[in-house]
């Protein structure tokens, strides 16, 4: 039998171009990235119990408009409370709208430095905005609660600690009078 | 035998060598060198040193631990071992307990060192805050140094009416009046006998309790904050151990110096080193294992806070100084003392002294760490103190000996009645032994 070494080359190419059709798909492709924009504003809000609140708002879209949802955002504050540094205070979701909503607490009003961040993902690229707030008219803080019933422990647990102390005191004073007394008293009944 | 006890005992004070006087000035030279210089910082303030607002405890906090850590082993294993009547303790227990009344006052007064100026001392003491664990520190230290100071007194009683009517070398008046005053007119007779024992037992039985909770106090003062590194619920039981196993260490040394100096080889023999020795190993590897525990749980977690402590410690700026602890401070002492050829008294001093310079390196690593990697994801300057810091460290450690070189120029460095005491149990122990029918059969 003669081979048809011909029809057997078109064949394996035909195999090998089919193979390579079929992982290609499979094979990671670089997608396209588009850019992201981000903006950082703020404003007071109300609640239904007519709470005031600062939430800082950072909005994310696609350079095209498009608002991105479902995103995770950063954010910082550059403090100088223990020397210059960049502080996370929190992070929070985009929503439908491509709006990340985080409510803060100060006493300072005035200018704050912010920095809100976008790490991106496979479709859009990451990004960084630095913003410096003027806040003004900020809400009243909220009043920490004290913690359930702590102050009570706290006080018998200071009295019991008390005791323990002026008992181990007595006994020391107990041993160091006692021996002295012993031992003398027992150097006289010799 | 007796004779032989009381003369190893006294000759220290009758005849402490040609060399005890210059060991005396040179370690005299590092104590006068390190009091100046916290005049020096008395008068012009912590501002001196190396610590800032970020590292805030620095080596002062680390003597502070490491001093009263060693005093611990002295005390606690002194009473331990007297309430298990281990007769192999009497000649060290001496040394242990002089040891404990030295570190201790020592690391107490590294509290007062480390809070600068003296009127910030006398606010603490006046406008104390029950909620601040500072406060239960300073209860807690002030107790124990009484504890000791009692713990080492008791065993001083008999042996000052010996040094009184039972020696033979002329004292100069005011020792006489000294031991005199001490001696508290002991005669030995069994009402005194039966009183100083009680009050032993009962002392050796609260000190232990007391020793402990020095050192969770202590612990606590890091753990009930919310810093990373320093914030665990196993810190009360780790401190302790580290403790013991300093302390352990610390008497290990003490004894091997005091041994060879005042030729005491015929008291102190193999024996106590090779049980001293297994003491520490099991203390060693309780530590080993509380590390590896401590590091495991927080670095499986990975916590955000606690990520850039760790990674200091063990594999950044720290981790040149934490790998060397792990391994010359942990694992070779083990492994010194693990090895019967090495578990011999040079084998066993060397373990001893890497341990208790590892555990120095490791409460500051314990300390600093987690004020250089601080909240809020801050990182603060490095710290590895300054001259101020160095000249009192290296001062305070002179002071052990130096100290303890004139307590036992004052006291017997060997407990003679206790000594005496066992020497006659056993004597009459053998003596029964002879009298009763022989249970051995050819």
């Amino acid at each position: 039998m003669k081979l048809n070494f011909k029809g057997l080359l078109v064949s394996v190419v035909m195999v090998l171009l089919l193979g390579l059709w079929f992982f290609a798909g499979s094979l990671p492709v670089a997608a396209a990235q588009a850019k992201s924009d981000l903006t950082l504003t703020y404003e007071i809000q109300t609640d239904r119990q007519g709470n005031e609140s600062l939430v800082l708002l950072a909005k994310l879209k696609r350079a095209d408009g498009y608002p991105l949802s479902e995103r995770e955002i950063l954010y910082f504050e550059t403090t100088d409370l223990y020397g210059s540094a960049r502080v996370s205070i929190g992070s929070a979701t985009t929503s439908a709208v491509g709006v990340a909503a985080l409510k803060y607490e100060t006493r300072q009003p005035g200018e704050h430095q912010f920095t809100v961040l976008y790490g991106g993902d496979e479709t859009t690229e990451f990004a960084v905005t630095n913003a410096t707030l003027g806040l003004q008219n900020l809400p009243a803080m909220t009043e920490l609660s004290p913690p359930v019933g702590m102050e009570k422990i706290s006080y018998w647990s200071m009295l019991g600690v008390g005791a323990v102390v002026l008992v181990i005191w007595s006994l020391l004073a107990g041993v160091f009078f006692g021996t002295i007394v012993g031992i003398r008293r027992g150097s006289k009944g010799q | 035998m007796i004779d032989e006890i009381r003369e190893a005992a006294i000759r220290p004070i009758a005849k402490p060598g040609k060399w005890w006087g210059v060991l005396f000035a040179f370690l005299g030279l590092f104590v006068l060198a390190a009091l100046a210089t916290y005049v020096y910082q008395l008068k012009n303030g912590l501002g001196v040193t190396a610590l800032k607002d970020g590292v805030f405890y620095g080596f002062y906090m680390t003597d502070l631990v490491t001093f009263i850590g060693i005093s611990y082993g002295g005390a606690v294993v002194s009473a331990i071992l007297r309430l298990t009547n281990a007769a192999w303790r009497a000649p060290i227990t001496r040394l242990a307990e002089g040891m404990a009344v030295v570190s201790l006052i020592l690391g107490a007064a590294f509290a007062i060192v480390d809070m600068g100026k003296l009127p910030h001392l006398w606010w603490v003491l006046v406008t104390p805050n029950p909620q601040s664990p500072v406060i239960w520190d300073i209860v807690a230290i002030s107790t124990y140094v009484v504890a000791t100071l009692i713990f080492f007194f008791l065993p001083l009683i008999p042996d000052s009416a010996i040094l009184l009517n039972g020696s033979a070398h002329k004292f100069s008046s005011w020792r006489k009046k000294l031991y005199s005053m001490v001696s508290l007119k002991w005669k030995g007779v069994p009402a005194q006998r039966k009183t100083l024992a009680r009050m032993m037992s009962l002392m050796a039985v609260l000190i232990i309790p007391l020793a402990i909770s020095v050192h969770s106090v202590l612990a606590w003062v890091f753990a009930v904050t919310s810093r990373e590194g320093w914030h665990s619920s196993i810190f009360g039981p780790y401190f302790v151990v580290g403790a013991l196993f300093s302390g352990v260490a610390a008497v290990i040394l003490v004894v091997s110096a005091f041994r060879k100096a005042y030729h005491l080889e015929k008291f102190i023999g193999q024996k106590q080193f090779r049980y001293m020795g297994l003491l520490m190993l099991v203390l060693g590897a309780t530590y080993l294992y509380f590390t590896f525990a401590e590091f495991l749980t927080e670095g499986y977690v990975q916590y955000v806070n606690t990520v850039p402590f760790l990674r200091s410690l063990l594999a950044a700026d720290y981790a040149p100084i934490f790998w060397p602890f792990v391994i010359f401070g942990l694992i070779i002492p083990i492994l010194l003392v693990a090895i019967p050829k090495t578990r011999n008294v040079k084998g066993v001093t060397i373990a001893a002294a890497l341990v208790v310079a590892g555990m120095w390196v490791k409460r500051f690593l314990i300390i600093v760490p987690p004020l250089r990697h601080g909240l809020f994801g801050i990182t603060n300057p490095s710290y590895m103190g300054n001259w101020v810091e160095w000249v009192i460290t290296l001062g305070a450690v002179a002071a052990i000996p130096f100290f303890l070189m004139l307590m036992f120029r004052l006291f017997p460095v060997l407990p003679i009645y206790e000594m005496q005491e066992i020497a006659e149990e056993q004597s009459q122990l053998q003596s029964k032994a002879g009298d009763a029918p022989s249970l051995k059969t050819e």
